[in-house]
């Protein structure tokens, strides 16, 4: 039974019932409730522990303020801890349930801490729990558990979430009163306009008003702007959807819950979109949060923020209370008040700190027979788990004692906040204003204007009014020009005029009265404002972070001004002395799912690339590995074979029938133009301008400061056309390279560089039948006297137009086939077919590194660290004498570079020929010397070679082209492997197979 | 010998089938693979109307903006660079063309480098707001227009071909599996469908000018592949 709602009133459908359970018990709402007004209508108002000393609490706000009111929402992967009663839409078979208590929310042994709470003042954990140091991992598990609010969910995430762009003249953020009428200044000048709003449907604080405007009931007058908005087709209304994020530029991040609001499984839309929205002009009509006031007991369930117990009066039909007292310091308590009354609540007394408060409202509350106590306040609250009364007393010091009240509800208004998180991220200073006793935003930052009561306006005429100014000024600052529209005729209580506020931050108090929090959601008290003040943490950002003032969920929406002021005047200072904390992104916590989008499927994570040959290597069982990235093939084990024995054979075939690679993911560049070879002998070691069209040669290209950078065959195709190819990896680096010296140094250089990556498919045939097996496909002459090694020629393949480089990474004779990419499976295939009487094996990745290092031919990269110099690797000889400049010419000259202890690449042999020295292990001196133990250098690459029939190593050691022969000890976890250093090459060092 | 049903496109593999015309049009996003499509890259300080008269296509000078002409459309990718699509088989011609025509231009073939899904289908400008952070409202972006941009995390070059709207996605080829995907998993809560597309007509080169000494007459190489057919299904080829 929903005992507490009335028959009549508020914008909730009664005719029909929702049913949900909370913490287990079966309750139901109607359609237009949330979760909190549907429980207020139940009569629950414990919801929820508190984060620190286990107390009961309550339901606060009516909206994305609540501090306490914080549940957890789903059940299995779809469960959402600490969502806010207050915003969760109520659907039928919502399953809710209280937090941070245990056993039950009535009886919670946390709530010990309470008793305990003088052992725990704030920051206790940077002073207790310090000794023995070792001990904090024992104590921290206990700690984690005793705080913190909702649990993460375990499983998977099974809900899919969107990411989308979006782009507008004029962003409108908030759908009350003052943006709406932005948004139909704005889209009636034809700007494209995108209009946010937190809530399910536009209107804001009209929801829960009684007033007409141009004789329109004001719950209903959202209605018919937002079908004039939603009839333009430049113009986006989102409605359940809150701005989280204000960045540069006027970048801003949004968060739609697209079907939070519905059962589970009824859409098969996403749940939330995440709206990354770039905006010409950006209006902030983000309204104004009712300030709590601070006094003894103020946080158990029954006391409530005024402007919440009339709103559930007013849009949810909804009775907080049976009796309330109210505690304010301003008039619109009063406007509270009297809804409360005319919603069936019996509203005793108002308790204001105000010595005289006088004015309409003041008379229309006296009219009602409310008690008036004036320069009074509330002394502390009554009651376990719900309030039984209050104590009041006078301001006055010599006044007589408390008197006490009985009430179940307390209703608290100590002033408005305007929004201005948003204002603040963007970087818009805030401003004091004395008059609120609040910060306002200042001249904007950028370009963006706030308008109606986030600006510090709230009278709803007064917001209409700058609503429309603001979106009309909007608009023009975007070259729409239009005039405003008219402000509604607005009848009935419209809350203009000044509040008159007299500031109320806090009474000092003795401990006996309870505590006093300024922070509901952190659990903090002016007794700990009182001691990080005595303990010199009186800088705002320290204060914040001693006490955990405005931190958790909530991000201090309710407690940041109280807890300022209040640390103000224990400084005793104004408080824009004090300042205020930064306020950051984001304004409400975003669902982790959201910020990935379709990103969370795993195949969208990151771009696989593949080569045209990738289905056939899937087929044939290939074990890929990443290579950037390129998905390329690892080797290709058979059946009951193990991955290290398929390298091994696929090695041996290579060197002893046909081994045949995929090579297509070798970057590709072509370089045309006048100045194409001075180019390239600017940008390799050696010279490229001597080359002869149809020859290749092997480069290296330096950094500026000598250290290489990545390697790859060039091959001139014409006079001024070059092909250039690098590492898988290094592809769009290099590109990049190219192009920053064309563009930023070499500006008088006529040249072009293209990537053709993957216009072409490349195929690596090696091995000593290689060139039996390539002359069946072609009808070109590949003799080595007709085609030698490092020729170039275009040739029918299979039928394929293509081009075929006498070129091997192997040391194999061997042949590098490329054809247009899409004929490349087709070309593979062929050569399978044809291989097989020549036992043609395909090979992968580590094949081809085990064939390259029996070589000694080194990989940029795993041979190179990013400090190794051509001369380092052995290779002066690439380096050219003759040119007068080239990249990494004067770094190579640098004494460093020049110091003969230098780490080189030298061949490694273990005594043991079974053993495979881990790579990147240490080498130092033999006999290995006691610790400290000189680190000599490292092995880069290591392998077992089955055509050395034993275990090869290259190494980078000290000194290590003098060494050769030099006996070194390679210390490893489990014990010394002793090696001897040898010349960087293991097999066929005269090169008659790679020349054959 | 290759025989031409051997040539694969990057999503051949996936088998795709057209639907019927009753799900292409319920479907949100409709999308198809344009395949083949001759591509060739220009590079230099091009004189204006030595292209049009060499391909029948004039270079655009605008950035971010498409000439057509002759069943071509030329793209301004940068300030010495467009991509001049055609016509499956085309590029050879075209490359031959431009190369007597350009003399000291860098012409390159780049046609196996990227495949074309082209898209469509009342959602369309929201699904590639999902992974393209360009504004692609009318009122700044619109038919005749192009860009290089990203779409999920795949680099493009977009077209917008007509204002139905009708985009053309020119994707690198090794990552259009990943962005078929990513096209498909984000129109999937609102309808996908997959559609074949007729094959553009062949290209033939510019009639010749009637005046002497402009250019060269122009001899067709010989065709490198056996002709194809006329057009061009969404359908796989069984593959062996």
């Amino acid at each position: 039974m929903q005992s507490w709602r009335n028959s009549t009133g508020g914008i909730i459908d009664r005719s029909r019932h929702l049913s949900f359970t909370f913490d287990g018990k079966r309750l139901s709402g109607h359609p237009g409730d949330t979760l909190a007004s549907a429980l207020l209508a139940n009569g629950i108002h414990l919801v929820g522990r508190s984060f620190k000393y286990h107390r009961p609490r309550g339901i606060v706000g009516s909206g994305v303020e609540e501090p306490n009111a914080l549940v957890r929402l789903g059940k299995g992967g779809s469960v959402e801890p600490n969502a806010r009663a207050t915003t969760t839409e109520l659907f039928d078979g919502l399953v809710a349930s209280s937090q941070n208590r245990w056993p039950s929310l009535a009886f919670d042994v946390g709530a010990l801490n309470s008793v305990a709470s003088g052992l725990i003042p704030a920051g206790f954990y940077y002073k207790t729990f310090m000794w023995p140091a070792k001990a904090w991992t024992f104590y921290e598990r206990f700690i984690r558990r005793a705080a913190g609010l909702g649990q993460a969910p375990e499983e998977p995430d099974p809900d899919v979430y969107e990411k989308r762009y979006a782009h507008c003249d004029v962003l409108v953020v908030g759908a009350g009163p003052a943006g709406l009428q932005a948004a139909r200044a704005a889209a009636r000048s034809g700007a494209r306009v995108i209009v946010a709003d937190e809530q399910a449907v536009p209107g804001g604080s009209l929801l829960g008003e009684h007033v007409t405007l141009d004789g329109v009931a004001g719950q209903e007058w959202p209605d018919s702007v937002r079908a004039e908005l939603e009839s333009m087709s430049d113009v986006t209304l989102l409605t359940r959807t809150t701005v989280v994020g204000y960045y540069n530029h006027n970048f801003l991040v949004a968060v739609e819950r697209v079907t939070d609001h519905l059962p589970a499984g009824e859409s098969a839309l996403p749940r939330q979109r995440l709206w990354k929205i770039r905006a010409r002009h950006v209006v902030l009509a983000t309204g104004a949060i009712e300030r709590p006031l601070v006094f003894p007991g103020n946080d158990l369930p029954g006391v409530m923020l005024a402007s919440a117990v009339r709103a559930f009066a007013n849009r949810w039909g909804v009775r907080c209370g049976a009796r309330a007292v109210v505690f304010t310091n301003n008039d619109s308590a009063y406007r509270s008040a009297i809804d409360a009354a005319d919603c069936g609540i019996h509203v005793t007394t108002i308790v204001d700190c105000r010595a005289a408060p006088r004015g309409r409202l003041v008379e229309e509350a006296h009219s009602r027979g409310i008690d008036m106590m004036a320069g009074s306040a509330i002394a502390g609250v009554e009651g376990r788990k719900r309030v039984r009364g209050v104590a009041i007393s006078s301001l006055d010091e010599s006044a007589p004692a408390a008197l006490r009240k009985e009430c179940d509800l307390v209703m608290m208004s100590g002033g408005w906040n305007p929004t201005v998180h948003l204002a603040s991220q963007s970087g818009t200073r805030l401003a004091w204003d004395e008059s609120l006793a609040t910060f306002v935003p200042g001249d904007a930052a950028t370009h963006q204007t706030s308008a109606g009561a986030a600006a510090g306006t709230f009278g709803l005429v007064e917001c209409l009014r700058s609503g429309a100014l603001a979106g009309t000024e909007a608009a023009a600052r975007t070259g729409f020009d239009g005039e405003a529209p008219a402000v509604p005729e607005v009848e009935g209580d419209t809350g203009d005029g000044a509040l008159d506020l007299e500031a109320f931050w806090h009474r000092p108090a003795s401990p006996r009265d309870g505590k006093a929090f300024h922070d509901l959601q952190n659990d903090v008290t002016t007794a700990d404002v009182a001691l990080a003040t005595r303990e010199n943490y009186v800088s705002v950002e320290h204060f914040k972070r001693y006490t955990t003032t405005g931190m958790g969920t909530d991000q201090g929406k309710t407690s940041g001004v109280n807890g300022l002021a209040i640390l103000a005047s224990l400084r005793g200072e104004a408080i824009p002395a004090v300042g205020h904390t930064t306020y950051r992104p984001f304004y409400t916590p975003v669902t982790i799912g959201a910020l990935a989008g379709i990103e969370t499927n795993g195949d969208l994570y990151d771009p696989v690339r593949k080569t045209p040959m990738h289905t056939w290597h899937e087929k044939n069982g290939a074990h890929f590995e990443d290579v950037g990235q390129w998905k390329r093939p690892y080797c290709y084990p058979r059946a009951g074979e193990t991955v290290d024995e398929a390298v091994q054979r696929e090695t041996l075939a290579a060197r002893t029938s046909i081994g045949i690679l995929d090579a297509s993911t070798l970057g590709k560049i072509d370089i045309q133009g006048a100045d194409a070879a001075e180019f390239l002998d600017r940008i390799y070691t050696n010279m490229f301008s001597t080359l002869k069209v149809g020859r290749c040669r092997y480069g290296l290209m330096c950094r500026d400061d000598g250290m290489v950078f990545d390697d790859g065959v060039t091959a001139r195709i014409a006079e001024n056309r070059f092909l250039m190819s690098t590492t898988t990896g290094g592809a769009s680096t290099v590109l990049n390279w190219l192009e920053e010296w064309l563009q930023t140094e070499w500006t008088d250089l006529e040249v072009y560089c293209t990537s053709v990556t993957t216009h072409w498919a490349a195929i690596a045939v090696a091995g000593p039948k290689s060139r039996a097996l390539v002359s069946e496909l072609t009808r070109a002459d590949l003799s080595a006297e007709a085609f030698p090694f490092m020729a170039w020629r275009d040739a029918d393949i299979a039928g394929i137009a293509g081009r075929i480089f006498r070129i091997s990474f192997s040391g194999e004779t061997g042949f590098e086939l490329h054809v247009p990419a899409s004929y490349g499976l087709a070309l593979w295939r062929n050569l399978m077919t044809a291989g097989e009487k020549y036992g043609i094996t395909a090979y992968g990745t580590e094949a081809m590194h085990v064939l390259r290092a029996e070589k000694g031919f080194i990989i940029a990269g795993q041979d190179t660290d990013g400090t190794t110099t051509p001369h380092d690797l052995g290779m002066s000889w690439i380096v050219s004498k003759k040119k007068k400049d080239f990249l990494g010419m004067r770094g190579l000259s640098r004494p460093d570079t020049l110091r003969e202890d230098r780490k080189q690449l030298v061949g490694l042999l273990a005594d043991d020929s079974a053993v495979v020295i881990p790579e990147g292990a240490h080498v130092s001196p033999q006999p290995a010397a006691r610790p400290p133990v000189p680190m000599e250098g490292w092995v880069s690459s290591s392998y077992m070679s089955p055509n050395c029939g034993r275990s090869i190593a290259l190494a980078l050691v000290r000194r290590g082209h003098d060494r050769i022969g030099e006996e070194v000890a390679i210390p490893l976890e489990n014990g010394i492997v002793r090696a001897r250093i040898v010349k960087p090459v293991f097999f066929d060092e005269e090169g008659a197979r790679l020349r054959g | 010998m290759a025989e031409h049903w051997q040539r694969q496109s990057p999503l051949t593999h996936l088998g795709l089938s057209a639907h019927d015309k009753n799900e292409t049009s319920a479907a949100s996003l409709v999308m198809a693979e344009l395949r083949f499509l001759a591509k060739v890259t220009l590079r230099g300080r091009i004189p204006g109307e030595s292209v049009r008269t060499a391909l029948g296509v004039s270079l655009p000078g605008e950035p971010n903006t498409v000439m057509t002409g002759n069943n071509l459309s030329a793209l301004w990718l940068g300030p010495d660079e467009w991509l001049i699509v055609g016509p499956p088989d085309a590029e050879r011609a075209m490359t031959g063309q431009l190369a007597k025509a350009l003399p000291g231009t860098a012409v390159v073939d780049v046609t196996e480098g990227r495949t074309t899904i082209r898209t469509r289908g009342p959602m369309v400008l929201d699904i590639l707001a999902m992974g393209c952070p360009l504004d692609l409202h009318p009122r700044a972006f619109g038919p005749g227009r192009c860009a290089q941009s990203t779409l999920g995390r795949s680099p493009i070059i977009l077209h917008q071909v007509d204002g139905a709207p009708l985009f053309d996605i020119h994707v690198e080829r090794s990552q259009a599996d990943y962005l078929w995907t990513w096209l498909e998993t984000a129109g999937r809560p609102y309808g996908v469908a997959v559609e074949a597309v007729t094959a553009p007509p062949a290209w033939r080169r510019p009639a010749p000018r009637r005046y002497p000494g402009a250019f060269p007459p122009f001899a067709p190489s010989p065709s490198r592949q056996p002709t194809r057919g006329a057009t061009v299904p969404a359908r796989s080829v069984p593959s062996s």
